[in-house]
């Protein structure tokens, strides 16, 4: 318990702490020391990381393990009450029960916790509201309960002023001797629980188990039961998805937010994933996975399924490794601030210092390696404050860390000018071979063409004048290509060049001699390595990069890949590029294979059989196509005997009514309109009444094109979708986009998840891809879309007549890409 | 005419020069040559039937989290070890059955592949189809009728492959996960997947002109469809993975794959 505290504070680290910079406080209090650095949340943002990073020493060694068992054992079910930091909107956290507790709730809380009369609470909030009346129905059941005020001398709070900071560090010295904590909602003490959990939190599960997906071996001590699914929807949304490349991937289902980490052993084909709640960011999970992929594949023998218990043991061991590391961050910490906390020991007097360069260095490194490029920058941060007192020590850090900086900035500047030269050469090389391709896909698509029939070109004059003439000859365009065949020129085309495009890249990184290599693809190499992957995949990324594809995705697609890679034995008389470009290849076809059934008439006749119309929406921004599309559905849909009905519920640009209500009568399908200026969710609402009333089984809605970032459109556009809740929500977007593509898709997306009003909001179904007969072998877009959404290419547009709407063949497009 | 005189004269010198030759051959080693060529003929002649005969493969297909896996080593090790969760790779093995694990050597052992069930990694399942001898189609009976569509649309998919029409792969429908009381009976499931293939035949026939994966048409048009319509045997049967209850399994596999 803390019974007194004196303060001594420095006033250069006031000052520092105000630049809004570094800062740390060391507290000392009897003979133990605590320490904690906290780096401004502002701060960290700026950095961009996605949490604040802090860390804390415990007490000397032999007492911090009492304490914080005991306090573990109540922050561990306490912790769902706090929210610090997290992206929980107040709904969801007034729905999840985050929601303030008043002192007769924290009693009842309290007591259904079985805590003792005598434990110790603290009260991380000022005065209470409504005094300390307020508090009374918790005082007479706990009456040991305490905030800084009660503790604190007088005046002795007012050295720290009101810096946030300073405050977290005494709350969390107070929080560490306090058996429980009544947190502010996401202020400092929930930032001191955080860091806490940062250290000493626990993990949830640990699996380790095949790709066939056999489960070899769990953690039986953690035994903990996880809620929902978690790892089977990791598997399916994420790693299945390509997304292997992630760093996390987060879990969220009723009760349960779990962050999940894993790692691969791909010669044995092992997964390894550790599970832990979303609030606690664990430091040592990486290592640990690593450890355990180390240690379990010695044991692991592929014949043997049966039982690993003796991993066991190796398991605990290595966690308690993995936990020392943890440890050692804070010995770090610890051993640095010594000297200059033992200046202040004689007089017992809380103390408050700066860190120096050297420190932060230390105590970052013991970070983990894979923070070391954070670490750098937080370097630069700690830097910048450090002041007179250890002059030296400053220079040294500061050319230090700078030249650290800039060895970093070269590099990346390095890497960028490699990546452009590399890009022009592929450019340049694949410019011949499109050209050559242009010609063929022309002379291919004019092969393709029925003979056309003169009546139906409707820009003839003598039929603008009457639309009688035109409607019963426009029912009858001849097949809708949906159902053709498709044939394409890319069949076959020879992928010389191809190699020799990738033997060129692969040049220059291949050093080695023709002899060594010519052994290697004859022995086959012993373990792929992610630098022996790098050129080919890096050549691959280029490649796809001149394809369209968005830069983003081409790099996780290339990051998952090499996940997926690394460890793997090459095979015998197999070159690393090609290796990469099979897996690859059997990547992009998954993507590309829809998830979903997209059979549309078969749930066109599932609705018909409920008795109500099967409603689609056409979304998308400006300009893509989607009425010309949407006349090209209507047509395919009414080959197939669905009747079906237009809604033109585009009431903002002129003459889209009329766009639409041509194409209608052409097609002589029934029209609902309401003219402009009307609110199109209305008109939505209206037309699948009247669809209704006469007995259509499809409606398709016209929208209004908008940019993904026009927040009223967007918002009209939510409105629509909350109201009518259509079946389909096709995104129609062309195939001439390149990285917006990603934009788009994830703003739509967004936008509609975020501007709902119901918990479960309706998002993209469905894209139709426009203007696909104008893009030669740029066929990126269609990967970008499906890779950044998630929803399969049902249409694919692809011509000016009402036929031209095809079916997305996935093994031309896989082809035509790796081309 | 003469073009042709010339070319038929042409023809007869070449066959006279190569009579010469072939006389000019040793005896010896023309019956060399030619027994060489009838006995490499002969040989893969042999390979290719010797592989159709002993086709001993069993896949097991069906949706994701209708226990595959599970049944997989069920057949393999006779245990459910610690679970399984969903499988990103085909398991493969060949091995005898644990349950006649007394008779090893003596009995002629199985290749098993479970195909993973995600959408995503069904085209796996057209690599191993030509060499099956049957295919079992896992259903979840518990959670039956909110994945009775995608179910259906899968088995669909699977009775139209021309492989499997052709060679009439025989089809085991097994129901799992029996012995949960909540399960539905074998009959319940039998019927509403007959009724929703009847249904995805409708919907499926009018756009079949374009659509190159169905090769081949369900059934007999103009009457409702069932199982015994079609070309392959399809038997339905039940078991639970997580018991060990899988003596149709077993019964299926050695009736198509004999010791």
């Amino acid at each position: 318990m803390v019974n007194s505290w004196h303060s001594k504070a420095s006033d250069r680290a006031l000052d520092g702490q105000k630049t809004g910079t570094f800062n740390t406080a060391t507290i000392d209090i009897e003979s133990d020391y605590f320490c904690a650095t906290g780096i401004n949340v502002e701060e960290v943002e700026v950095i961009g990381k996605s949490y604040s990073m802090f860390s804390l020493s415990s007490r000397e060694k032999k007492d911090a393990n009492a304490v914080q068992g005991e306090v573990q054992s109540f922050s561990k079910v306490l912790i769902f009450i706090l929210t610090s930091r997290s992206n929980v909107s107040y709904h969801d956290r007034k729905l999840a029960g985050l929601y303030p507790l008043n002192a007769f709730e924290v009693t009842r809380l309290l007591k259904a916790l079985g805590a003792p009369r005598y434990a110790k609470i603290y009260w991380a909030e000022g005065p209470p509201f409504g005094g300390q009346e307020a508090l009374i129905p918790l005082t007479r059941e706990f009456p040991h309960l305490y905030n800084k005020e009660d503790i604190a001398f007088p005046g002795e709070l007012e050295t720290f002023g009101n810096i946030a900071s300073l405050m977290e560090a005494l709350d969390n010295i107070v929080f560490e001797s306090n058996d429980v904590f009544m947190p502010s909602h996401g202020g400092n003490m929930g930032h001191a629980i955080q860091v806490f959990n940062f250290l000493c939190g626990m993990l949830e599960q640990l699996l380790i188990f095949t790709r066939g997906g056999l489960i070899l071996w769990t953690c039986k001590e953690l035994g903990n039961a996880l809620k929902g699914s978690p790892i089977d929807t990791l598997i399916r949304s994420c790693l299945l998805e390509e997304r292997s490349g992630d760093a996390s991937y987060n879990y969220d289902a009723p009760g349960a937010a779990y962050t999940l980490k894993w790692t691969f052993h791909n010669e044995l084909g092992l997964i390894f994933v550790a599970v832990y709640q979303r609030i606690l960011h664990l430091l040592y999970v990486d290592d640990l996975l690593d450890m355990v992929k180390r240690e379990f594949s010695m044991v692991y023998d592929p014949k043997r399924t049966i039982y690993y218990n003796d991993f066991d043991d190796a398991f605990r061991q290595l966690q308690k490794e993995a936990e020392a590391r943890v440890e050692d961050l804070k010995k770090s910490n610890k051993q640095v601030l010594r000297p200059g906390s033992n200046n202040n020991v004689q007089s017992k007097k809380l103390a408050v210092l700066r860190s120096d360069g050297q420190k932060s260095n230390g105590s970052v490194k013991g970070g983990g390696d894979k923070d070391s490029s954070k670490g750098r920058k937080l370097e630069n941060g700690g830097v910048n404050y450090v002041n007179g007192d250890t002059k030296k020590n400053k220079e040294n850090g500061g050319s230090d860390a700078s030249g650290a900086f800039d060895v970093n900035k070269l590099q990346k500047l390095r890497t960028k000018g490699g990546k452009k030269t590399d890009n022009n050469t592929v450019a340049n090389k694949a410019a011949p071979k499109v050209e050559t391709k242009k010609k063929i896909t022309k002379k291919n698509r004019v092969w393709d063409e029925k003979p056309l029939d003169p009546k139906l070109d409707f820009t003839d004059p003598v039929e603008e004048r009457g639309d009688e003439h035109v409607e019963a000859v426009a029912v009858n365009h001849g097949e809708s290509m949906m159902d053709k065949e498709e044939v394409f020129s890319s069949d076959s085309e020879s992928e010389e060049d191809e190699e020799e495009a990738g033997e060129g890249n692969k040049g220059g990184a291949k050093k080695k001699g023709w002899f060594s290599s010519m052994f290697q693809s004859i022995a086959g190499k012993t373990n792929l390595e992610k630098t022996d992957l790098e050129p080919a995949l890096k050549a691959l990324k280029d490649r796809l990069m001149t394809k369209n594809v968005a830069e983003e995705i081409a790099e996780k697609l290339c990051e998952s890949v090499a996940a997926n890679l690394v460890g793997k034995k090459l095979g015998s008389f197999t070159r690393i590029s090609s290796t990469v470009q099979t897996a690859m290849e059997e990547a992009l076809v998954r993507i590309l294979t829809p998830k979903r059934s997209i059979d549309v008439l078969r749930d066109v006749h599932v609705a018909k059989e409920q008795g109500k119309p099967y409603v689609v929406v056409f979304v998308g921004v400006n300009g893509v196509g989607k009425s010309t599309n949407l006349a090209k559905v209507a047509y395919w849909l009414r080959q197939h005997d669905v009747s079906v009905m237009m809604a033109a519920c585009d009431t903002f640009r002129s003459g889209a009514v009329e766009q639409l209500r041509t194409h209608a009568r052409r097609l002589q399908i029934p029209i609902f309109e309401k003219g402009y200026e009307k609110d199109p969710a209305v008109v939505a609402k209206e037309a699948i009444q009247e669809a209704t009333r006469i007995g259509s089984d499809v409606v398709i809605v016209d929208t209004a094109g908008r940019m993904q970032d026009n927040e009223p459109l967007m918002r009209a556009l939510s409105k629509l979708i909350y109201l009518n809740s259509p079946d389909l929500v096709l995104f129609v977007g062309e195939a001439l986009v390149g990285n917006d593509a990603v934009d788009q898709l994830s703003k739509f997306n967004q936008k509609l998840a975020d501007l709902a009003t119901s918990p479960n909001p309706r998002l993209i179904d469905g894209i139709l891809l426009t203007k696909f007969d104008t893009i030669d072998d740029k066929v990126g877009a269609a990967l970008s879309m499906v890779y950044i959404s998630g929803a399969p290419v049902m249409f694919v547009g692809c011509g000016q007549r009402y036929p031209d709407l095809v079916k997305l063949n996935v093994k031309t497009i896989v082809r035509t890409l790796l081309k | 005419m003469e073009g042709s005189e010339e070319i038929v004269k042409k023809l007869r010198e070449l066959l006279q020069q190569s009579e010469k030759r072939i006389r000019e051959i040793p005896q010896e080693q023309l019956y060399v040559a030619v027994a060489v060529l009838i006995a490499t003929f002969l040989f893969f002649l042999l390979i290719r039937l010797f592989k159709r005969t002993k086709s001993n493969t069993i896949i097991l297909a069906g949706l994701s989290g209708s226990g595959k896996t599970l049944l997989f080593y069920q057949l393999r090790d006779g245990s459910s070890h610690q679970g399984t969760v969903t499988s990103m790779d085909p398991n493969e093995g060949t091995f005898v059955l644990h349950s006649e694990s007394a008779k090893v050597g003596k009995i002629k052992p199985v290749h098993v592949i479970d195909v993973p069930g995600h959408s995503r990694l069904r085209t796996k399942l057209d690599e191993y189809l030509p060499q099956a001898a049957g295919l079992v189609f896992v259903v979840d009976a518990l959670d039956f009728l909110p994945n009775c569509r995608g179910a259906a649309e899968y088995l669909y998919d699977i009775l139209t492959k021309g492989s499997v029409v052709e060679k009439k792969i025989p089809v085991l429908i097994l129901c799992n996960k029996t012995d949960k009381v909540t399960a539905h009976t074998k009959e319940f499931i039998r019927k509403q997947l007959e009724k929703e293939l009847d249904k995805l035949r409708t919907s499926r026939t009018a756009l079949s002109e374009a659509d190159i994966t169905n090769e081949f048409t369900l059934g007999v048009a103009g009457e409702p469809f069932s199982f015994p319509q079609c070309h392959n045997k399809v038997t339905v049967a039940e078991s639970s993975g997580l018991t060990g209850e899988i003596s149709h399994l077993e019964q299926f596999i050695r009736e198509y794959v004999r010791p």
